[in-house]
């Protein structure tokens, strides 16, 4: 199905397809052979995926699994014939966390045109804010991103845990940073376990139900600096 | 002796697909392929439970759009032209395989699963297989709970308590209306639980929840009992942790249970194997080959040459597993009983779809559980959320952290390269459709349908069940179409609002195809919705 789907599309959105996704074409390649390398990628992202998947994604999947065909494409084939706007033409930024070490903004700027098209406008980057509370103006530290004025989303990689972070939206004009908006705070979790007791302290009984509670089968990476490995070895793996 | 506390929770949920404008859907299967086999056969098992006297008690969660598509006429209508269908193949498919002794017994077995459907859904039921829940509810068997009104993933709306709020309010409200009573629990919609929801879910009524195992165990506060005793939010809501060592037992495709290669293989189906000449009436527009349901063969291995299933085998197993699986919790509970106050709690979710749909012979384990349970040593005691708060009150508080059951325990099945375009949308329908509650407070008559038009496409376009197709890729045009066509739909309302020029015809066309929550007041995006307490 989408072999077919690709086939209905132009040569140029095809190219277009393959140049988003940097799957080498040559000028010469002849739609078909492009089409067969989309489908490559796909398959691939697929079987990456799948692996990936825990036993809750995997159990839910079989819910929505009536086509055995392959109709996975979520990156590369646009579906157009409904379509809503891209953006909405207001200067914003928002900020959703993702798990402890990474967070998506996704961003907008209105007259995006006009201010990029300014004679004294240099650049637009994101910058990271760490801080104390959701509300604090201080800040811990804070990084900078380049974006590009077509770049409306990105995804960031968290330095810290057990921490707050924003984002502002910068552009740079003239030689002055100036900040088009600032996004809400997000609260970092550790991503740990609280209270790892020392090498020589006697495991809690709560260690011990902790290490019951099957935390090596997780499958939850450990963000923290707390390794729980300590409390597992103790109570003695084949025991859980 | 020492006993413990099995916690079992079914969470049945599907998305709300209905569609009066074509004159069949192909997704609409998801719903008649879960009736016929998961929501049907779990009644049965129930019904023959009960009139055995076997004690059983269970918690189970009916999302409201599943229950509001278990209600509707149009798709009851459909289901039974479905099951007619079965029937039909399922009587040609006994002629098919009359020299091949195996395949024909199953063809027979197929014959009767289908027409004890037609059955019970027509004549014990009514149409409304809801009917059978709220039987087994009203006489204690089982504990319902709700879930968000459209089950979207919550953490991705934790900067719009509105829209969190208006989810969780219409799911209680909802269920409150199907069964004549409140719910006291709720299921987070994909275990995704961020930090200070319980201040809404409190608000709601809610008295208690369920998360994933590390949303406790990565607490900044550490849970004296692991998962294995409930724990109180700082404002008083109940927390009960997933036990994920029981609960990988039974769902893993690896290792769990549902791998045995006796067990019915999910993957064969006649609706691929057989030619298009023949199956084609039974497949979608006739070319398109989907899943029947006649399934041949079983799992045998990692192979393709797959042996015929056996029906006696596979039951026979899946006694076996059910007696292995009391064998493990009753382990578990004389490990953790010297370390405890309280006797341990093993509270299982699992997707109530697991059972039958996926692993046909998941029901009858769920069968020869409660019924071994019932003449073992009473080391395990069956139990509910609402029995077990009776006996024990939860003795820590904790802060529950950010968490879900995806995978890596977080948000990047609902947030990611091939979903994360749709936040941008449902987050400005949210600010749009506040925005026009405060505009238009108390309008009545025309004014009122649209805005309440306009609430139920935000709702419908944020369900998670749109991003997570994105990102596992099973149909995904028709989610992408979904999200963008709710999305299409409450900014045509949103304009004409603002224009003041509604179009009937058109508002009346949409209210007949998203017809979910007929009764919804677009006053429950309100900051403070009406009749808040």
């Amino acid at each position: 199905m989408i072999r077919q789907r690709l086939e209905q599309l132009s040569r140029e959105k095809i190219l277009q397809i393959a140049e988003k996704n940097e799957i080498d074409v040559t000028p010469d390649m002849e739609s078909s052979a492009v089409i067969d390398l989309i489908i490559e990628l796909i398959e691939d992202e697929r079987i990456e995926w799948q692996l990936c998947n825990n036993h809750a994604v995997k159990m839910q999947e079989k819910k929505y699994d009536i086509v055995h065909e392959d109709e996975f494409a979520p990156l590369v084939i646009p579906i157009t014939d409904l379509e809503i706007p891209e953006r909405y033409n207001e200067t914003r930024v928002v900020l959703l966390l993702r798990d402890p070490a990474w967070a998506f903004a996704y961003w907008d700027i209105k007259d995006l045109e006009m201010i990029t098209e300014d004679d004294q406008f240099e650049n637009i980057f994101l910058r990271v804010v760490e801080c104390s509370s959701p509300d604090s103006v201080a800040l811990v530290d804070s990084f900078d991103i380049p974006v590009g004025p077509s770049d409306t989303r990105w995804y960031i990689n968290l330095p810290n845990q057990d921490t707050f972070y924003r984002i502002r939206l910068m552009v740079i004009i003239d030689g002055y940073d100036v900040m088009l908006a600032e996004s809400n705070s997000v609260s970092v979790p550790s991503g740990g376990i609280a209270d790892v007791p020392s090498d020589s302290a006697p495991l809690s009984n709560a260690d011990k139900i902790i290490a019951y509670s099957g935390i090596q089968k997780l499958g939850i990476p450990n963000f923290g600096q707390q390794i729980p490995q300590r409390i597992i070895s103790d109570v003695g793996e084949a025991d859980i | 002796m020492r006993h413990g506390y099995l916690n079992l929770v079914l969470h049945a949920h599907l998305p709300y697909v209905r569609h009066p404008e074509y004159p069949s859907f192909l997704e609409e299967k998801w719903l008649f392929e879960a009736i016929t086999e998961t929501y049907l056969p779990l009644l049965a098992v129930f019904d023959r439970l009960d009139s055995d006297g076997i004690p059983f008690h269970l918690t189970v969660s009916i999302s409201p759009t599943l229950s509001s598509m278990f209600e509707d006429e149009f798709l009851q209508d459909r289901y039974l032209v479905h099951l007619d269908k079965c029937i039909e193949l399922a009587e040609k498919e006994i002629h098919r395989t009359r020299d091949e002794l195996e395949f024909n017994a199953l063809a027979r077995m197929y014959l009767d699963m289908f027409v004890e459907a037609r059955r019970a859904f027509v004549d014990r039921y009514d149409r409304n297989v809801l009917k059978g829940f709220d039987y087994f509810f009203k006489k204690g068997r089982i504990e319902l709970i709700t879930t968000a009104a459209t089950h979207p993933y919550l953490p991705l709306y934790e900067q719009y308590p509105v829209s969190t709020r208006a989810q969780i309010r219409i799911g209680v409200e909802h269920q409150t209306r199907t069964f004549g009573k409140p719910p006291r629990g709720m299921w987070l919609p994909e275990c995704g639980y961020y930090e200070g929801i319980e201040e809404i879910l409190k608000e709601c009524g809610i008295d208690y929840f369920f998360c994933a195992a590390h949303a406790l165990l990565f607490s900044e506060t550490k849970p004296q009992q692991g998962v294995y005793a409930p724990v109180r939010c700082p404002n008083g809501v109940t927390v009960f942790g997933r036990d994920p060592v029981s609960t990988n037992a039974v769902w893993s495709a690896d290792e769990g249970y549902p791998a045995d290669y006796v067990y019915r293989e999910f993957y064969r189906d006649i609706g691929y194997d057989l030619p298009l000449e023949y199956i084609g009436p039974y497949i979608h527009d006739g070319t398109v080959r989907v899943n029947t349901g006649f399934k041949y063969y079983a799992i045998t291995g990692k192979t393709d040459d797959k042996r015929p299933y056996d029906v006696e085998t596979a039951r026979r197993k899946a006694e076996d597993h059910a007696e292995n699986f009391i064998y493990s919790q009753k382990k578990l509970i004389d490990r953790l009983s010297p370390l405890m106050q309280d006797p341990p709690i093993l509270s299982c979710p699992y997707d109530a779809e697991l059972f039958g749909h996926w692993w046909f012979e998941g029901p009858v384990w769920l069968e020869s559980l409660f019924r071994k349970l019932a003449v073992s040593d009473g080391s395990v005691v069956i139990t509910t959320p609402s029995a077990y708060l009776k006996k024990h009150s939860p003795k820590q508080v904790v802060k529950p952290a950010f968490s879900s059951w995806g995978n890596k325990g977080y948000s990047e099945v609902w947030l990611d390269g091939s979903n994360d375009w749709v936040c941008r949308h449902t987050h400005k329908a949210v600010e749009r459709m506040s925005e026009l509650v405060a505009r238009f407070p108390d309008e009545r008559g025309l004014k009122a349908r649209a805005l309440n038009q306009a609430a139920r496409e935000v709702l419908l376009s944020q369900a998670s069940d749109w991003p997570f197709i994105m990102r596992t890729g099973t149909t995904v045009p028709y989610a992408v179409r979904r999200v963008k066509e709710h999305i299409h739909n409450f900014t045509m309302v949103y304009d004409a609002l603002c224009r003041g020029n509604i179009g009937t015809e058109w508002l009346t066309r949409l209210e007949r195809i998203n017809n979910i929550f007929p009764d919804i007041d677009y006053r429950v995006f309100a900051d403070r919705p009406p009749n808040s307490e």
